[in-house]
Protein backbone atom coordinates (compact mmCIF):
# COMPACT_ATOMS: atom_id res chain seq x y z
CA UNK A 1 0.00 0.00 0.00
CA UNK A 2 1.17 3.34 -1.26
CA UNK A 3 1.68 5.47 2.31
CA UNK A 4 5.34 7.17 2.12
CA UNK A 5 3.91 9.64 -0.82
CA UNK A 6 5.22 13.24 0.36
CA UNK A 7 1.63 14.82 1.17
CA UNK A 8 2.33 18.79 0.16
CA UNK A 9 3.55 17.93 -2.76
CA UNK A 10 0.73 15.90 -4.31
CA UNK A 11 -1.77 17.74 -2.06
CA UNK A 12 -0.13 21.05 -3.82
CA UNK A 13 -0.86 19.35 -7.47
CA UNK A 14 -4.78 18.57 -6.10
CA UNK A 15 -4.88 22.42 -4.90
CA UNK A 16 -3.81 23.66 -8.77
CA UNK A 17 -6.61 21.11 -10.05
CA UNK A 18 -4.66 18.06 -11.16
CA UNK A 19 -6.49 15.54 -9.42
CA UNK A 20 -4.24 12.54 -11.40
CA UNK A 21 -1.77 13.63 -9.25
CA UNK A 22 -3.77 11.81 -5.73
CA UNK A 23 -2.79 8.72 -5.15
CA UNK A 24 -3.60 5.78 -6.85
CA UNK A 25 -3.93 3.56 -3.55
CA UNK A 26 -5.71 6.87 -1.18
CA UNK A 27 -7.06 5.39 1.71
CA UNK A 28 -8.67 6.53 4.91
CA UNK A 29 -5.26 7.02 7.09
CA UNK A 30 -3.40 9.33 4.44
CA UNK A 31 -6.44 11.53 3.30
CA UNK A 32 -6.46 13.84 6.38
CA UNK A 33 -4.79 16.43 5.17
CA UNK A 34 -6.95 16.01 1.27
CA UNK A 35 -9.67 15.76 2.89
CA UNK A 36 -9.15 19.15 4.47
CA UNK A 37 -8.89 21.03 1.41
CA UNK A 38 -12.80 21.36 1.75
CA UNK A 39 -14.74 23.23 4.04
CA UNK A 40 -17.21 20.02 4.18
CA UNK A 41 -19.44 21.59 6.83
CA UNK A 42 -20.02 24.48 4.28
CA UNK A 43 -20.27 22.61 0.89
CA UNK A 44 -23.10 19.99 3.07
CA UNK A 45 -24.98 22.98 5.08
CA UNK A 46 -23.91 22.40 8.58
CA UNK A 47 -22.62 19.90 10.73
CA UNK A 48 -26.47 18.44 11.14
CA UNK A 49 -27.04 18.04 7.29
CA UNK A 50 -23.35 17.39 6.64
CA UNK A 51 -23.34 14.19 8.95
CA UNK A 52 -26.54 13.00 7.44
CA UNK A 53 -24.98 13.10 3.38
CA UNK A 54 -21.67 11.87 4.89
CA UNK A 55 -23.31 8.72 6.72
CA UNK A 56 -26.05 8.20 3.15
CA UNK A 57 -22.99 8.46 1.26
CA UNK A 58 -20.95 5.75 2.99
CA UNK A 59 -23.50 3.53 3.20
CA UNK A 60 -24.37 4.00 -0.83
CA UNK A 61 -20.07 3.16 -1.33
CA UNK A 62 -20.32 0.24 1.01
CA UNK A 63 -23.26 -1.74 -0.55
CA UNK A 64 -22.59 -0.45 -3.88
CA UNK A 65 -19.66 0.79 -4.24
CA UNK A 66 -21.23 4.11 -6.06
CA UNK A 67 -23.40 7.06 -5.09
CA UNK A 68 -25.85 9.82 -6.85
CA UNK A 69 -23.55 12.18 -4.77
CA UNK A 70 -21.25 14.29 -6.66
CA UNK A 71 -17.44 14.72 -5.85
CA UNK A 72 -17.80 17.55 -4.34
CA UNK A 73 -20.62 15.94 -1.66
CA UNK A 74 -18.25 12.71 -1.59
CA UNK A 75 -15.10 14.86 -0.81
CA UNK A 76 -16.91 16.34 2.33
CA UNK A 77 -18.65 13.53 3.22
CA UNK A 78 -14.80 12.48 4.11
CA UNK A 79 -14.27 15.77 5.48
CA UNK A 80 -17.17 15.39 8.09
CA UNK A 81 -15.83 12.03 8.59
CA UNK A 82 -12.25 13.05 9.39
CA UNK A 83 -13.35 15.81 11.67
CA UNK A 84 -15.70 13.81 13.86
CA UNK A 85 -12.65 10.47 14.31
CA UNK A 86 -10.46 13.75 15.49
CA UNK A 87 -12.94 14.03 17.97
CA UNK A 88 -13.15 10.40 19.07
CA UNK A 89 -10.68 8.41 21.20
CA UNK A 90 -10.76 5.69 18.77
CA UNK A 91 -10.27 5.43 14.51
CA UNK A 92 -13.00 3.94 12.99
CA UNK A 93 -13.64 -0.14 13.63
CA UNK A 94 -11.76 -2.02 10.83
CA UNK A 95 -15.04 -2.69 9.07
CA UNK A 96 -15.91 1.55 9.06
CA UNK A 97 -12.32 1.56 8.11
CA UNK A 98 -12.56 -0.16 4.85
CA UNK A 99 -16.15 1.44 3.84
CA UNK A 100 -14.05 5.02 4.47
CA UNK A 101 -11.18 3.66 2.13
CA UNK A 102 -13.87 2.69 -0.41
CA UNK A 103 -15.03 6.35 -0.31
CA UNK A 104 -11.49 7.94 -0.56
CA UNK A 105 -11.06 5.38 -3.65
CA UNK A 106 -14.56 6.27 -5.54
CA UNK A 107 -13.65 10.06 -4.70
CA UNK A 108 -10.23 9.75 -6.19
CA UNK A 109 -11.87 8.20 -9.35
CA UNK A 110 -14.78 10.71 -9.05
CA UNK A 111 -12.45 13.96 -9.19
CA UNK A 112 -10.25 12.39 -12.17
CA UNK A 113 -13.35 11.94 -14.65
CA UNK A 114 -15.13 14.98 -12.72
CA UNK A 115 -16.43 17.38 -16.13
CA UNK A 116 -15.58 20.40 -16.67
CA UNK A 117 -18.40 22.10 -15.08
CA UNK A 118 -18.34 19.52 -12.01
CA UNK A 119 -14.14 20.36 -11.49
CA UNK A 120 -14.92 24.26 -11.43
CA UNK A 121 -17.41 23.29 -8.71
CA UNK A 122 -14.84 21.46 -6.61
CA UNK A 123 -12.06 24.10 -7.05
CA UNK A 124 -14.32 26.79 -6.13
CA UNK A 125 -14.84 25.08 -3.08
CA UNK A 126 -11.25 23.86 -2.39
CA UNK A 127 -10.61 28.12 -3.38
CA UNK A 128 -13.16 28.88 -0.61
CA UNK A 129 -11.93 26.83 1.61
CA UNK A 130 -8.06 28.08 1.61
CA UNK A 131 -9.36 31.80 2.54
CA UNK A 132 -8.78 32.62 6.10
CA UNK A 133 -12.41 32.15 6.84
CA UNK A 134 -12.87 29.30 4.74
CA UNK A 135 -11.77 25.28 5.49
CA UNK A 136 -8.31 25.99 6.33
CA UNK A 137 -9.50 26.90 9.60
CA UNK A 138 -10.43 23.38 10.45
CA UNK A 139 -6.77 22.21 10.24
CA UNK A 140 -5.68 22.34 13.93
CA UNK B 1 -21.64 3.74 66.31
CA UNK B 2 -24.98 2.02 67.36
CA UNK B 3 -26.64 0.54 64.72
CA UNK B 4 -30.17 -0.25 65.02
CA UNK B 5 -31.43 -3.81 64.99
CA UNK B 6 -32.58 -4.23 61.92
CA UNK B 7 -29.64 -3.12 60.31
CA UNK B 8 -27.99 -5.84 62.15
CA UNK B 9 -30.61 -8.42 60.92
CA UNK B 10 -30.07 -7.02 57.16
CA UNK B 11 -26.78 -7.78 56.68
CA UNK B 12 -25.58 -10.82 58.62
CA UNK B 13 -24.21 -13.69 56.67
CA UNK B 14 -24.23 -13.29 52.68
CA UNK B 15 -26.78 -15.42 51.85
CA UNK B 16 -29.50 -12.80 53.52
CA UNK B 17 -27.64 -9.94 52.13
CA UNK B 18 -27.94 -11.37 48.79
CA UNK B 19 -31.61 -11.66 48.98
CA UNK B 20 -31.85 -8.26 50.16
CA UNK B 21 -29.04 -6.79 48.09
CA UNK B 22 -29.00 -8.93 44.85
CA UNK B 23 -25.62 -8.63 43.20
CA UNK B 24 -25.18 -6.84 40.47
CA UNK B 25 -23.06 -8.69 37.07
CA UNK B 26 -20.74 -6.03 36.74
CA UNK B 27 -17.09 -5.61 36.55
CA UNK B 28 -15.10 -3.33 39.71
CA UNK B 29 -14.90 0.24 37.00
CA UNK B 30 -18.94 -0.23 36.30
CA UNK B 31 -19.59 -0.74 39.89
CA UNK B 32 -17.44 2.15 40.90
CA UNK B 33 -18.93 4.46 38.88
CA UNK B 34 -22.48 3.19 39.85
CA UNK B 35 -21.28 3.52 43.63
CA UNK B 36 -20.20 7.40 43.43
CA UNK B 37 -23.60 8.55 41.21
CA UNK B 38 -25.97 6.54 42.87
CA UNK B 39 -24.61 8.33 46.10
CA UNK B 40 -25.00 11.93 44.33
CA UNK B 41 -28.39 11.22 43.29
CA UNK B 42 -28.88 9.75 46.76
CA UNK B 43 -30.37 6.45 45.26
CA UNK B 44 -29.24 4.39 48.23
CA UNK B 45 -30.56 0.98 46.89
CA UNK B 46 -28.88 0.80 44.12
CA UNK B 47 -25.87 2.21 45.71
CA UNK B 48 -25.62 -0.29 48.04
CA UNK B 49 -25.94 -3.49 45.44
CA UNK B 50 -23.35 -1.17 43.49
CA UNK B 51 -20.95 -1.09 47.00
CA UNK B 52 -21.46 -4.59 47.53
CA UNK B 53 -20.44 -5.76 43.94
CA UNK B 54 -17.55 -3.39 43.73
CA UNK B 55 -16.18 -4.82 47.28
CA UNK B 56 -16.69 -8.41 45.84
CA UNK B 57 -14.36 -7.43 43.28
CA UNK B 58 -11.55 -5.52 45.01
CA UNK B 59 -12.17 -6.01 48.30
CA UNK B 60 -10.68 -3.69 50.97
CA UNK B 61 -10.74 -1.34 48.26
CA UNK B 62 -13.79 -0.17 48.94
CA UNK B 63 -12.42 1.86 51.81
CA UNK B 64 -10.60 4.02 50.47
CA UNK B 65 -13.60 4.96 47.89
CA UNK B 66 -16.23 5.27 50.65
CA UNK B 67 -13.30 8.15 51.62
CA UNK B 68 -12.86 9.62 48.43
CA UNK B 69 -16.84 9.83 47.85
CA UNK B 70 -17.12 11.10 51.33
CA UNK B 71 -14.58 14.20 50.70
CA UNK B 72 -15.35 15.15 47.29
CA UNK B 73 -19.27 15.02 47.21
CA UNK B 74 -20.36 15.42 50.79
CA UNK B 75 -17.90 17.08 52.56
CA UNK B 76 -19.34 19.52 55.14
CA UNK B 77 -22.82 18.39 53.48
CA UNK B 78 -22.54 15.66 56.79
CA UNK B 79 -19.79 15.34 59.50
CA UNK B 80 -21.08 12.48 60.32
CA UNK B 81 -21.14 10.67 56.98
CA UNK B 82 -17.40 11.87 57.07
CA UNK B 83 -16.33 10.34 60.00
CA UNK B 84 -18.08 7.41 59.17
CA UNK B 85 -16.68 6.70 55.70
CA UNK B 86 -12.88 7.67 57.78
CA UNK B 87 -13.87 5.22 60.28
CA UNK B 88 -14.63 2.15 58.07
CA UNK B 89 -11.05 1.78 57.56
CA UNK B 90 -10.38 0.32 61.13
CA UNK B 91 -11.12 -3.14 60.97
CA UNK B 92 -12.42 -2.89 64.96
CA UNK B 93 -15.03 -0.26 63.96
CA UNK B 94 -16.30 -2.58 61.12
CA UNK B 95 -16.19 -5.28 63.75
CA UNK B 96 -18.39 -3.47 66.05
CA UNK B 97 -21.33 -2.87 63.60
CA UNK B 98 -20.56 -6.53 62.84
CA UNK B 99 -18.63 -7.04 59.97
CA UNK B 100 -17.80 -5.53 56.64
CA UNK B 101 -21.28 -6.21 54.88
CA UNK B 102 -23.13 -4.94 57.61
CA UNK B 103 -19.85 -1.55 57.51
CA UNK B 104 -20.67 -1.14 53.75
CA UNK B 105 -24.67 -1.58 54.36
CA UNK B 106 -24.07 1.21 56.45
CA UNK B 107 -22.01 3.59 55.23
CA UNK B 108 -23.46 3.79 51.20
CA UNK B 109 -26.83 4.69 53.41
CA UNK B 110 -25.06 7.28 55.11
CA UNK B 111 -23.02 8.87 51.68
CA UNK B 112 -25.98 8.27 49.93
CA UNK B 113 -28.71 10.18 51.99
CA UNK B 114 -26.18 13.30 53.52
CA UNK B 115 -26.74 16.40 51.82
CA UNK B 116 -24.22 16.90 49.40
CA UNK B 117 -21.56 19.59 48.85
CA UNK B 118 -19.04 19.14 45.90
CA UNK B 119 -16.70 22.17 47.26
CA UNK B 120 -13.27 20.50 48.36
CA UNK B 121 -12.98 18.60 44.57
CA UNK B 122 -13.70 22.55 43.27
CA UNK B 123 -11.43 24.29 45.78
CA UNK B 124 -8.52 21.93 45.07
CA UNK B 125 -8.25 21.87 41.65
CA UNK B 126 -8.55 25.68 41.92
CA UNK B 127 -6.01 25.79 44.16
CA UNK B 128 -3.60 23.93 41.80
CA UNK B 129 -4.34 25.57 38.51
CA UNK B 130 -6.67 28.31 38.73
CA UNK B 131 -5.02 31.15 36.72
CA UNK B 132 -6.42 33.62 39.13
CA UNK B 133 -4.76 31.96 42.10
CA UNK B 134 -1.30 32.68 40.46
CA UNK B 135 -0.03 35.20 42.80
CA UNK B 136 -1.44 33.52 45.44
CA UNK B 137 0.27 30.41 44.35
CA UNK B 138 3.78 32.10 44.76
CA UNK B 139 2.72 34.30 47.81
CA UNK B 140 2.48 31.14 49.63
CA UNK B 141 5.07 28.98 47.68
CA UNK B 142 7.73 32.03 49.01
CA UNK B 143 5.94 31.90 52.61
CA UNK B 144 8.56 29.92 55.32
CA UNK B 145 6.85 26.93 56.86
CA UNK B 146 5.71 28.91 60.10
CA UNK B 147 3.81 31.47 57.81
CA UNK B 148 1.89 28.90 56.11
CA UNK B 149 0.15 27.19 59.07
CA UNK B 150 -0.62 31.07 60.00
CA UNK B 151 -2.56 30.97 56.59
CA UNK B 152 -4.35 27.79 57.40
CA UNK B 153 -5.40 29.05 60.94
CA UNK B 154 -6.32 32.67 59.79
CA UNK B 155 -9.90 32.58 58.99
CA UNK B 156 -9.49 35.79 57.63
CA UNK B 157 -7.05 34.86 55.30
CA UNK B 158 -9.35 34.40 52.00
CA UNK B 159 -10.27 30.57 50.98
CA UNK B 160 -7.94 29.78 48.22
CA UNK B 161 -5.07 31.22 50.40
CA UNK B 162 -5.91 29.41 53.58
CA UNK B 163 -6.53 26.06 50.63
CA UNK B 164 -3.02 26.54 49.02
CA UNK B 165 -0.99 26.66 52.27
CA UNK B 166 -2.82 23.96 53.65
CA UNK B 167 -2.09 21.74 50.35
CA UNK B 168 1.45 23.03 50.65
CA UNK B 169 2.35 22.45 54.03
CA UNK B 170 0.71 18.62 53.77
CA UNK B 171 3.09 17.57 51.07
CA UNK B 172 -0.07 15.96 49.36
CA UNK B 173 0.40 15.79 45.61
CA UNK B 174 -2.40 16.36 43.14
CA UNK B 175 -2.63 13.37 40.89
CA UNK B 176 -0.05 12.29 39.64
CA UNK B 177 2.57 15.31 40.28
CA UNK B 178 5.97 14.93 42.32
CA UNK B 179 6.00 18.35 43.45
CA UNK B 180 6.35 17.78 46.72
CA UNK B 181 8.30 15.31 49.15
CA UNK B 182 7.99 15.32 52.25
CA UNK B 183 5.45 17.63 54.10
CA UNK B 184 3.57 18.06 57.85
CA UNK B 185 0.52 17.07 57.43
CA UNK B 186 0.00 16.42 61.11
CA UNK B 187 1.08 20.99 61.34
CA UNK B 188 -1.54 20.88 58.79
CA UNK B 189 -4.02 19.35 61.19
CA UNK B 190 -2.84 21.11 64.29
CA UNK B 191 -3.47 24.16 62.34
CA UNK B 192 -7.01 23.44 61.26
CA UNK B 193 -7.91 22.41 65.18
CA UNK B 194 -6.59 26.25 65.49
CA UNK B 195 -9.08 27.42 63.47
CA UNK B 196 -11.85 26.40 65.39
CA UNK B 197 -12.83 22.96 62.84
CA UNK B 198 -14.80 20.55 65.41
CA UNK B 199 -12.33 17.71 66.09
CA UNK B 200 -14.39 15.03 64.44
CA UNK B 201 -13.95 16.92 61.28
CA UNK B 202 -10.15 16.95 61.88
CA UNK B 203 -9.69 13.41 62.38
CA UNK B 204 -11.49 12.10 59.64
CA UNK B 205 -9.75 14.37 57.47
CA UNK B 206 -6.39 13.41 59.55
CA UNK B 207 -7.30 9.43 58.25
CA UNK B 208 -8.35 9.84 55.05
CA UNK B 209 -5.37 12.74 53.71
CA UNK B 210 -3.11 9.90 55.39
CA UNK B 211 -4.90 6.46 53.56
CA UNK B 212 -5.87 8.34 50.33
CA UNK B 213 -2.83 10.56 49.60
CA UNK B 214 -5.00 12.97 48.12
CA UNK B 215 -4.97 16.75 49.22
CA UNK B 216 -8.47 17.08 48.15
CA UNK B 217 -9.28 15.79 51.63
CA UNK B 218 -7.80 18.73 53.74
CA UNK B 219 -10.49 21.22 51.36
CA UNK B 220 -13.73 20.61 53.62
CA UNK B 221 -12.26 21.10 57.16
CA UNK B 222 -11.38 24.36 55.43
CA UNK B 223 -14.70 24.94 53.78
CA UNK B 224 -16.51 24.49 57.67
CA UNK B 225 -15.39 28.08 58.48
CA UNK B 226 -16.95 29.45 55.65
CA UNK B 227 -19.74 27.83 56.32
CA UNK B 228 -20.57 29.01 59.89
CA UNK B 229 -20.70 33.17 58.54
CA UNK B 230 -22.79 34.48 56.28
CA UNK B 231 -26.23 33.14 55.70
CA UNK B 232 -27.31 29.88 57.81
CA UNK B 233 -26.86 26.97 55.36
CA UNK B 234 -29.50 24.80 54.00
CA UNK B 235 -30.30 21.88 51.68
CA UNK B 236 -31.75 22.06 48.41
CA UNK B 237 -33.35 19.64 46.23
CA UNK B 238 -31.92 19.18 42.63
CA UNK B 239 -33.63 18.24 39.00
CA UNK B 240 -31.30 15.40 38.01
CA UNK B 241 -32.72 14.19 34.54
CA UNK B 242 -33.69 10.39 34.67
CA UNK B 243 -31.51 7.89 33.02
CA UNK B 244 -33.10 4.89 31.29
CA UNK B 245 -31.77 1.28 32.47
CA UNK B 246 -29.12 -0.62 30.37
CA UNK B 247 -28.61 -3.98 31.72
CA UNK B 248 -28.51 -3.60 35.50
CA UNK B 249 -27.37 -0.42 35.55
CA UNK B 250 -28.77 3.55 34.91
CA UNK B 251 -27.29 5.02 31.81
CA UNK B 252 -25.71 7.92 34.02
CA UNK B 253 -22.87 5.13 35.38
CA UNK B 254 -21.74 4.29 32.05
CA UNK B 255 -18.95 7.47 31.91
CA UNK B 256 -15.62 8.00 31.13
CA UNK B 257 -14.05 5.76 33.34
CA UNK B 258 -15.23 2.90 32.01
CA UNK B 259 -14.76 1.30 28.79
CA UNK B 260 -17.90 1.26 27.36
CA UNK B 261 -19.12 4.99 28.73
CA UNK B 262 -15.70 5.78 26.81
CA UNK B 263 -16.66 4.59 23.44
CA UNK B 264 -20.24 5.84 24.09
CA UNK B 265 -18.45 9.42 24.47
CA UNK B 266 -16.28 9.14 21.73
CA UNK B 267 -19.07 8.44 19.57
CA UNK B 268 -21.92 10.93 20.96
CA UNK B 269 -18.82 13.57 20.25
CA UNK B 270 -18.51 12.35 16.73
CA UNK B 271 -22.44 11.88 15.81
CA UNK B 272 -24.31 14.39 17.44
CA UNK B 273 -24.93 17.32 15.73
CA UNK B 274 -25.89 19.83 18.22
CA UNK B 275 -22.41 18.65 20.92
CA UNK B 276 -20.03 18.66 17.27
CA UNK B 277 -21.11 21.99 16.71
CA UNK B 278 -20.26 23.36 20.45
CA UNK B 279 -17.28 21.28 20.05
CA UNK B 280 -16.06 22.62 16.85
CA UNK B 281 -16.77 26.13 17.95
CA UNK B 282 -14.93 26.01 21.43
CA UNK B 283 -12.66 23.62 21.44
CA UNK B 284 -9.35 22.03 19.32
CA UNK B 285 -10.17 18.76 17.74
CA UNK B 286 -7.50 17.18 19.61
CA UNK B 287 -8.80 18.25 22.85
CA UNK B 288 -12.61 17.29 21.57
CA UNK B 289 -12.80 14.28 23.05
CA UNK B 290 -11.60 14.95 26.56
CA UNK B 291 -14.02 18.23 26.72
CA UNK B 292 -16.55 16.20 25.47
CA UNK B 293 -16.37 13.56 28.47
CA UNK B 294 -15.57 16.39 30.96
CA UNK B 295 -19.02 18.00 29.85
CA UNK B 296 -20.98 15.02 29.92
CA UNK B 297 -20.04 14.90 33.91
CA UNK B 298 -21.11 18.37 34.38
CA UNK B 299 -24.11 17.71 32.54
CA UNK B 300 -24.91 14.44 34.44
CA UNK B 301 -22.83 12.11 36.21
CA UNK B 302 -21.90 15.34 38.94
CA UNK B 303 -25.23 15.96 39.75
CA UNK B 304 -26.89 15.54 42.96
CA UNK B 305 -30.23 15.39 44.26
CA UNK B 306 -29.47 16.60 47.39
CA UNK B 307 -27.65 19.90 47.70
CA UNK B 308 -25.88 21.66 51.16
CA UNK B 309 -26.06 24.85 49.89
CA UNK B 310 -23.54 27.67 51.74
CA UNK B 311 -23.03 31.30 51.16
CA UNK B 312 -20.50 30.97 48.61
CA UNK B 313 -20.75 27.33 47.61
CA UNK B 314 -22.89 28.27 44.30
CA UNK B 315 -19.82 31.02 43.44
CA UNK B 316 -17.36 28.40 43.86
CA UNK B 317 -18.90 25.68 41.77
CA UNK B 318 -19.64 27.71 39.31
CA UNK B 319 -16.24 28.96 39.20
CA UNK B 320 -14.61 25.57 40.06
CA UNK B 321 -16.75 24.01 36.50
CA UNK B 322 -15.90 26.64 34.22
CA UNK B 323 -11.90 26.12 35.44
CA UNK B 324 -12.69 22.06 34.75
CA UNK B 325 -13.52 22.89 31.48
CA UNK B 326 -11.19 25.44 30.76
CA UNK B 327 -8.30 22.83 31.25
CA UNK B 328 -9.50 20.70 28.40
CA UNK B 329 -9.31 23.13 26.58
CA UNK B 330 -12.97 24.32 26.35
CA UNK B 331 -12.77 28.30 25.17
CA UNK B 332 -14.14 30.15 28.50
CA UNK B 333 -16.90 31.33 26.05
CA UNK B 334 -18.19 28.33 25.41
CA UNK B 335 -18.24 26.53 28.65
CA UNK B 336 -22.05 27.12 28.65
CA UNK B 337 -22.77 26.25 25.61
CA UNK B 338 -21.07 22.86 25.67
CA UNK B 339 -22.61 21.71 28.73
CA UNK B 340 -25.94 22.65 27.42
CA UNK B 341 -25.52 20.97 24.19
CA UNK B 342 -24.71 18.05 26.00
CA UNK B 343 -27.55 18.55 28.51
CA UNK B 344 -29.89 18.56 25.62
CA UNK B 345 -28.72 15.37 23.85
CA UNK B 346 -28.41 13.37 26.95
CA UNK B 347 -31.34 11.25 24.97
CA UNK B 348 -28.74 10.84 21.97
CA UNK B 349 -26.03 9.68 24.42
CA UNK B 350 -28.64 7.25 26.22
CA UNK B 351 -29.19 5.61 23.06
CA UNK B 352 -25.48 5.30 21.96
CA UNK B 353 -24.53 3.58 25.71
CA UNK B 354 -28.01 1.07 24.81
CA UNK B 355 -26.06 0.31 21.42
CA UNK B 356 -23.42 -0.32 22.52
CA UNK B 357 -24.05 -2.31 25.79
CA UNK B 358 -22.73 -6.14 25.94
CA UNK B 359 -23.83 -8.08 29.08
CA UNK B 360 -20.92 -8.26 31.39
CA UNK B 361 -19.61 -11.92 32.29
CA UNK B 362 -21.69 -12.85 35.14
CA UNK B 363 -19.32 -12.88 38.62
CA UNK B 364 -20.30 -15.73 40.77
CA UNK B 365 -20.07 -14.73 44.54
Amino acid sequence: MTRCQDPPRWIAAVLRGEFKAIPRHLCWDMSVEFAHLVDGYAVLGGIGPGLATSERVIKDIASTGQTQASALEIWAALFIQHRGYRMSVYGPAPVAEASLDKLCCVLRERLIRASAHEKIRVLTAVAAAQSPLGGARWRT
Amino acid sequence: MKLDAKLHRNSAPDPTSQTLFPPLRIDAWLASSLLQKAIRRSDVGLAQRAALSLHRARGAAIWRRFQIIAFEDVGVGSVSALASASSSNDPAWRAHLGGDIPTIIYVTRLLAEAPKDRSAEHLIRLAHGYEGYEEARDLVGLASHKDRLQFISDEDQPLHVRAISSWFVSGLNVGSERRFIGGDLAGALDALTSAGVPEQVVTATGIAAGKTKNPMCLMPALVWPATRTGEVPGTVKEHVSPAPMIGEVPAYALDKFTARGKAAISTFARENDGVRAALEANVADFRAYEAAAMAVFYAEGGLVALRYDWQGSRALEDLGTEQDLIEVGVSPGGVNALISAVRDNLAHLHDIRARLHRPTRSVEL
